[in-house]
């Protein structure tokens, strides 16, 4: 299946990127466009004005995503809190990690393209979502 | 989108600082005209929208605070290009109306009249516009997204101008509340520290203009951080 999405991803793209293609949809193929617009009829649009799966009611498309697909993980919200947080800034959790994800992120944006900066990021968000898991079986942030 | 500073006076003593602006600029995509001994003077045409426009004010700053004397005190860029959110929301419910009005305040939006605010145009002000028009429509309200370009320099100048006082006032509480921090008990001191510094970011952030104020807001958090230390030790 086609997804698209705006160009030039930072933290709310690339982590609903990595979602989509680690939970929802294996075979997910990436597009990136300029404008709404130019959204290909075929492909799912995402963090992206006008789409269902965008920002609405406050929150960021990550939480959208997970809202959507009903994927009810505390894990995965543990991480929609974070990328809100990177995202939206607006404290409505407190996730300390924000602030260096959005850098880093942001960073690679500036030195890789879009394809490649969703092939980089990808595996920082299975490190994240395992660091988060094995925090939440421990009660405790893990060595 | 062109870019301006006005005619500056430095001393740009070593070539090294003169190649670090060079280098900002280049990183920044502008391209600088003329550059001498003397007096620096930057006609520069700006970056694409992508890129911050605030970014060419910064590296101008940067490289007159790395030891030349400025000849006025301020170094004005020209953004060039501005987005505007023109919206209308109904006066019922009151949620919707202060989620927005909270947003703006976040991003250090401009009012220009009732219902029409404006930011320096880059990619993240952008961005968070367009999300926050969709918000009011979603709210049964109506709003629209512009790039638009001010029809003189001193009209943006003042605006600017505007925007600056009002990040300075926010900076000389930051600096106030240091300043009472100080007396504190090193507990409070410390935790008054964490949530001034994160303040401080958040500021940082919505301070387009660089206003003045900023270094010395620092040096208090600095000075504040410097005495939790000593106590530490």
């Amino acid at each position: 299946m086609r997804w698209a999405t705006r160009t030039g991803p930072h933290v709310d793209r690339t982590a609903s990127a990595w979602l989509i293609a680690r939970f929802l949809d294996p075979e997910a193929q990436f597009v990136f466009v300029d404008d709404p617009d130019e959204v290909p009829p075929d492909a799912t649009p995402f963090d992206i004005r006008g789409a269902e799966l965008s920002h609405h009611g406050g929150e960021c498309s990550f939480e959208a995503l997970l809202r959507r697909y009903k994927l009810d993980d505390q894990v995965l919200w543990a991480i929609a809190r974070i990328v809100h947080e990177a995202d939206l800034d607006d404290e409505r959790y407190d996730a300390p990690e924000a602030a260096g994800l959005d850098v880093l992120l942001r960073g690679l944006s500036m030195v890789r393209g879009d394809d490649e900066v969703l092939a980089l990021s990808a595996p920082l968000y299975d490190g994240l979502h395992e660091y988060l898991k094995r925090a939440a079986l421990l009660g405790r942030e893990p060595a | 989108m062109v870019a301006r500073t006005r005619t500056q006076r430095c001393q740009p003593s070593e070539s090294r600082r003169r190649g670090g602006l060079l280098e900002a600029l280049a990183i920044l995509g502008a391209a600088l005209f003329t550059l001498n001994v003397v007096s620096l003077r930057l006609v520069a045409f700006g970056p694409p929208v992508a890129l911050a426009p605030t970014a060419m004010t910064r590296a101008v700053h940067e490289y007159c605070n790395r030891g030349c004397t400025l000849g006025a005190r301020m170094v004005f860029v020209s953004v060039g290009q501005w987005v505007l959110l023109a919206y209308r929301l109904p006066r019922e419910p009151s949620t919707p109306r202060t989620a927005v009005w909270r947003a703006l305040r976040q991003l250090g939006a401009v009012q220009l009249l009732d219902g029409l605010v404006a930011l320096p145009a880059d990619s993240r002000t952008r961005e968070q516009l367009e999300w926050l028009a969709d918000t009011v429509i979603e709210a049964g309200g109506e709003a629209t997204v512009w790039l638009a370009q001010p029809g003189s320099a001193g009209q943006e100048r003042a605006i600017a101008a505007r925007m600056q006082a009002d990040i300075g006032g926010e900076y000389r509480k930051l600096i106030q509340e240091a300043g009472w921090a100080q007396s504190a008990p090193v507990g409070a001191r410390k935790r008054t520290l964490g949530r001034l510094r994160r303040e401080l970011r958040r500021v940082r952030r919505r301070d387009y203009f660089l206003a003045p104020a900023r270094e010395p807001a620092t040096a208090a958090l600095d000075a504040l951080a410097a005495s939790v230390e000593r106590v530490a030790a």
